[in-house]
């Protein structure tokens, strides 16, 4: 997904057709990009007895309708949703506790298939699926078992199946041919990257100097490639033992280096958008551009409570954060009430606010690009 | 059968008998035809064996669903976990003794007490504030409210050996083997031994809601061995009396989880040892004085393995010890006065293989003074304690120390010369230091929790009546009590708990029972108990917030229970109801949270029969009669209809 929307970013720098992005359909030469609206992946709160849920936010009529997914087909997501996204017409859910991977239409949201990670891959391998990338026809899916599963688009079987290395988290397709997939370990440190060769399905697994909780990719606009690394903290103590920041990765993945400091970042044009939000404090948000290998402040004219996560549409440019309210008994998040988004410019100027479901966690758009017939 | 004392009417006429006390403790001899539950300045109440029987009493976790004011916590299952919370205070507020002994668990503050069984059982008594038996450990007094389990004690009228076994097997795998014997070695000497084991599959069936499908599907990973096993003495001679148990426990258990709408995999597995031996000596010195020793040294240990996550990521060991020593001094000058010094020391400690910060300990010593007056028709008890809790840390920063000094008193005044109509005034305030999970447990602990404050404050009216052909015990309690600083335990799973220091709660409430006994005839009895709980327990945190004032998380506002039964030459009958109405999983009452009210009927048929010249008792509990279909904790179903068959062979005489 990532992916995706690198390269439609790219695309729209490069044909520097899109000056503007406001209008929806813009025909170009047969092709037209579009985005129409957001998704916001809600995880519930399972032992306090709060499903998961698919918040859509719709650009056209500017509202956020809940449980859509509840509410085209009678029944729950189920608990803990943690990521999805929009490939050709359907989109995909990815359910860590109920290790399914949900396929809906993506304009009714009627459920297509839903497929058992379990039955697919075995009750190891299968165990907790956690994230979700497409690219040239399949949908792959990082699990907790230490495997990333492609799986086909039209039939939904399994097309191919890496072992990669532990608790694997984000991927990003690079390049058209390579998978680089962030293997967490959990947080216990020693996390390290897999990447998986598309062509021949070979999986190179590497220790890169700096990466002990990775997260997720990006890719700059000097189009090195970067790595979200959370903390890793001491299992006695549990004092922190490396911190939570974006760092840049060399080119043979031997080393990196700290660019921020980061809990989350979010990616416009190869531009980074950066939340900092270290516990107990109160978050800072800046901006970091590699080419000009510059940070400045990012002034939000109305922040968020406790943010948990942020996105930006490839295509607008609307920057979505994501947060949870502030406890109306105590002084930390409520885990148990529902959590908003906003919704800003890049400037950094609110212009919405939309409710979600409880535990916000991952934003994905319905945004692609179309063949036009006319 | 014929036994006046008894009143023909079981459980309550007895009185509660906390430790082996009362034979030494010639203070209540005199109240014997009395009841505790009626006489007593606080809220008692007790199930003996008789009641067990009579009561249809199935199980452990059935006999807390017949005590007033009683919120059982359960995960469903013979595996599923167990906890009791008393008029709204958290489970860690309520003490548990196991015969005359409180258990620690410095670990997570609160018994699992799916490791009981009625098997051995000689009555279970609790016991709301301070009970007016003043000649028991200061640590009796730590606590909100005491559940006392007895187990069955060695019989003083033994001859030689006695003998009994038993045979439980039930629904979904379950068997469960039972052997005590007993032996009087010398006028002076006797000694006990009893084993128990259990092995429960726990495939029950179970259905929950998804939108608008239901779900049908069966727990999985859930079976579990458990093993106990007992070494209990006696040394007796008139005025001394040393008592001796060594302990042992273990249960492996594999651990269902939660139950989700698509899957029901799962791979955690829980194994828990314990090991205790206590010591309890009593020695009567004079008409004036009494002294009573106890001393106890713990081990446990629980290895959590989540087989859900490779590399062992979230498995864990934990280890705890206490030991512990106290001293009780009673002084009884005149009929109408006693009093009581106890002191408490414990020295209880944690470490584990992970998630656990620094490896924490703590030493405990506690001190009682207690004061009972009697005359005429009041009795009045005051006590006041000072506790001290100094805090270590062997391998990081330890908490606060704590020391604080805590009153409470209790009233019961007899209305009427004629009858035996009470009424009862009790008031305690108690704190409860935060347990080493709160303080200590990675990412939850605090080390800046402070304790838990309560006030308690009980009126009570007691009634107790002889009739014609029968008896009966009516008690009603209106009580108000108040939490500051409360730290409230949200579960993260089954064996880790999420603490949030939530604030203030006020809880007010009435708790009613009655029990009435009727002799229809020579040969039949009906026998009928009932209880009612009505308790609000509002979140008073911040005035300024939308969930001021809603009923905090798992408490719900209505329940009771209902029994009925019926001894006959035949085959005896009982029946009886459990009713709770709805509760909530969160403290802001989400919407979809609610746990829905529910009514469990019960059934119990059982006799003795003859063989040779030793008793055999057949007894079938027919569970959850209706097939209702609810929870108690959220996502842990709890089993449908089920039977249970049970055999006792008694060689005693």
């Amino acid at each position: 997904m990532k992916k995706l929307f690198f390269r439609l970013t790219m695309l729209v720098v490069a044909t520097a057709l899109f000056t503007a992005c406001d209008n929806d359909d813009n025909p170009i030469t047969g092709i037209q990009l579009y985005s129409e609206g957001a998704f916001i992946v809600n995880s519930g709160n399972m032992t306090n007895k709060i499903d998961g849920s698919l918040t859509f936010v719709d650009y056209k009529t500017n509202k956020a309708t809940q449980k859509v997914f509840q509410t085209a087909n009678g029944v729950s997501l189920g608990n803990t949703p943690n990521d999805g996204l929009v490939y050709g017409n359907k989109i995909y859910v990815a359910v860590d506790q109920e290790n399914t991977v949900e396929v809906l239409d993506k304009t009714t949201f009627k459920r297509l298939k839903q497929i058992k990670t379990t039955e697919l891959l075995g009750t190891t391998e299968g165990k907790s699926p956690r994230h979700v990338v497409a690219d040239n026809g399949k949908v792959y899916v990082s699990t907790f078992g230490g495997v990333v599963a492609a799986i086909d688009t039209v039939d939904f079987k399994l097309a191919a199946k890496y072992k990669v290395g532990n608790y694997p988290e984000g991927m990003l397709v690079v390049s058209g041919n390579s998978l680089f997939v962030a293997n967490s370990n959990y947080g216990k440190g020693g996390g390290n990257i897999s990447v998986i060769n598309l062509d021949n399905g070979s999986v190179t697994t590497k220790d890169v100097k700096g990466v002990n909780n990775p997260q997720g990719f990006y890719i700059g606009n000097d189009r090195r490639l970067y790595v979200l690394d959370w903390a890793t903290y001491d299992p006695n103590t549990w004092a922190a033992l490396t911190e939570n920041n974006l760092r840049r990765l060399n080119t043979d993945l031997s080393t990196s280096e700290k660019v921020a400091d980061a809990n989350y970042v979010a990616v416009f044009k190869g531009v980074f958008m950066i939340i900092n939000a270290p516990y107990g404090k109160e978050a800072t948000y800046s901006i970091y551009s590699p080419t000009e290998n510059a940070t400045k402040s990012w002034d939000l004219t109305d922040k968020v409570e406790f943010p948990c996560g942020a996105k930006i549409d490839p295509v607008r440019g609307n920057v979505f954060i994501m947060s949870y309210h502030k406890s109306q008994d105590g002084n930390g998040p409520d885990y148990n009430a529902d959590g908003y988004v906003n919704l800003y410019k890049i400037s950094g100027t609110k212009t919405a606010t939309y409710n979600v479901g409880v535990g916000p966690v991952a934003v994905f758009f319905n945004a692609g690009f179309r063949v036009v017939t006319e | 059968m014929s036994l006046p004392a008894l009143f023909v009417c079981g459980a309550l006429a007895l009185p509660v008998d906390t430790g082996k006390t009362h034979q030494l403790d010639g203070v209540v001899i005199e109240r014997h035809r009395v009841a505790e539950s009626v006489a007593s300045g606080n809220a008692t109440r007790l199930l003996d064996r008789e009641s067990f029987q009579r009561l249809g009493i199935a199980d452990f976790a059935d006999a807390i669903h017949r005590l007033p004011g009683v919120n059982l916590k359960d995960y469903g299952g013979a595996g599923g976990m167990k906890t009791v919370s008393v008029r709204g205070f958290g489970a860690q507020h309520t003490g548990v003794s196991y015969d005359g002994i409180m258990l620690g668990d410095g670990q997570s503050g609160q018994i699992d007490l799916s490791r009981y069984s009625l098997t051995n059982l000689k009555d279970i008594s609790l016991s709301v504030g301070d009970g007016s038996d003043i000649f028991v450990p200061a640590r009796y007094g730590s606590r909100v409210a005491m559940l006392n389990i007895n187990t069955l004690q060695l019989s003083e009228s033994l001859q030689t050996t006695a003998l009994r076994a038993e045979l439980k097997t039930g629904s979904f795998g379950y068997v469960s083997p039972f052997v005590s014997w007993q032996h009087r070695f010398t006028p002076h000497f006797f000694l006990s031994t009893t084993l128990e084991y259990l092995h429960a599959d726990n495939h029950y069936p179970y259905t929950i809601r998804n939108g608008t499908e239901t779900v049908s599907d069966r727990r999985a990973n859930s079976r579990m061995n458990s093993g106990h096993g007992e070494v209990n003495f006696m040394l007796k001679t008139d005025s001394h009396r040393l008592n001796g148990k060594f302990y042992y426990y273990d249960n492996d258990r594999l651990l269902p989880g939660i139950v989700r709408y698509y899957t029901n995999l799962n791979r955690e597995r829980l194994h828990e040892r314990n090991a205790f031996g206590q010591l309890t000596y009593q020695y009567i010195v004079n008409r004036l004085w009494r002294l009573k020793w106890n001393a106890k040294a713990d081990w446990a240990e629980s290895s959590y393995v989540d087989g859900n996550y490779p590399d062992d990521v979230n498995d864990a060991r934990y280890r705890q010890r206490e030991y512990y020593a106290n001293m009780c001094v009673l002084w009884h000058p005149s009929a109408w006065l006693a009093a009581d010094y106890s002191v408490d020391f414990s020295h209880a400690n944690l470490n584990s293989s992970k998630n656990l910060y620094g490896r924490p300990y703590r030493n405990s010593w506690l001190q009682t003074l207690a004061l009972r007056y009697r005359r005429d028709r009041l009795m009045a008890v005051g006590r006041l304690m000072y506790s001290l809790y100094l805090n270590g840390n062997k391998r990081a920063e330890a908490s606060a120390d704590m020391k604080r000094l805590s009153p409470s008193f209790s009233l019961s005044y007899r209305l009427l010369p004629d009858e035996l109509l009470f009424i009862r005034l009790a008031y305690k305030n108690i704190f409860r230091a935060p347990n080493f999970n709160e303080s200590y447990y990675a990412h939850y602990g605090s080390r800046d929790l402070k304790p838990e404050s309560t006030d308690q404050l009980n009126l009570g009216l007691t009634y107790d009546k002889t009739l014609r052909h029968g008896h009966c015990t009516l008690t009603l309690d209106g009580y108000l009590n108040h939490v500051t600083d409360k730290i409230v335990a949200i579960p993260y799973n089954m064996f880790i708990w999420q603490n949030i220091n939530m604030g203030k709660v006020e809880m007010l409430g009435v708790d009613a029972t009655a029990r009435w006994e009727r002799r229809l005839s020579k040969c039949h009895t009906l026998t009928m108990a009932a209880n009612y709980s009505y308790l609000r327990a509002a979140n008073r945190t911040n005035r300024l917030s939308d969930y001021y004032g809603r009923q905090i998380a798992y408490t719900p506002e209505h329940s009771g229970n209902m029994a009925m039964g019926w001894q006959n030459p035949w085959v005896n009958v009982s029946l009886n109801a459990t009713g709770v109405s709805r509760a909530w999983a969160t403290n802001n009452h989400y919407a979809g949270t609610d746990m829905k009210a529910y009514t469990d009927v019960g059934a119990t048929l059982y006799r003795s029969i003859t063989v040779g010249r030793h008793p055999i008792t057949a007894r079938l509990d027919l569970q959850n009669l209706f097939n209702t279909q609810y929870e108690i904790v959220a996502h842990y179903p709890m089993p449908g209809r089920r039977l249970m068959l049970t055999l006792t062979w008694d060689r005693s005489h």
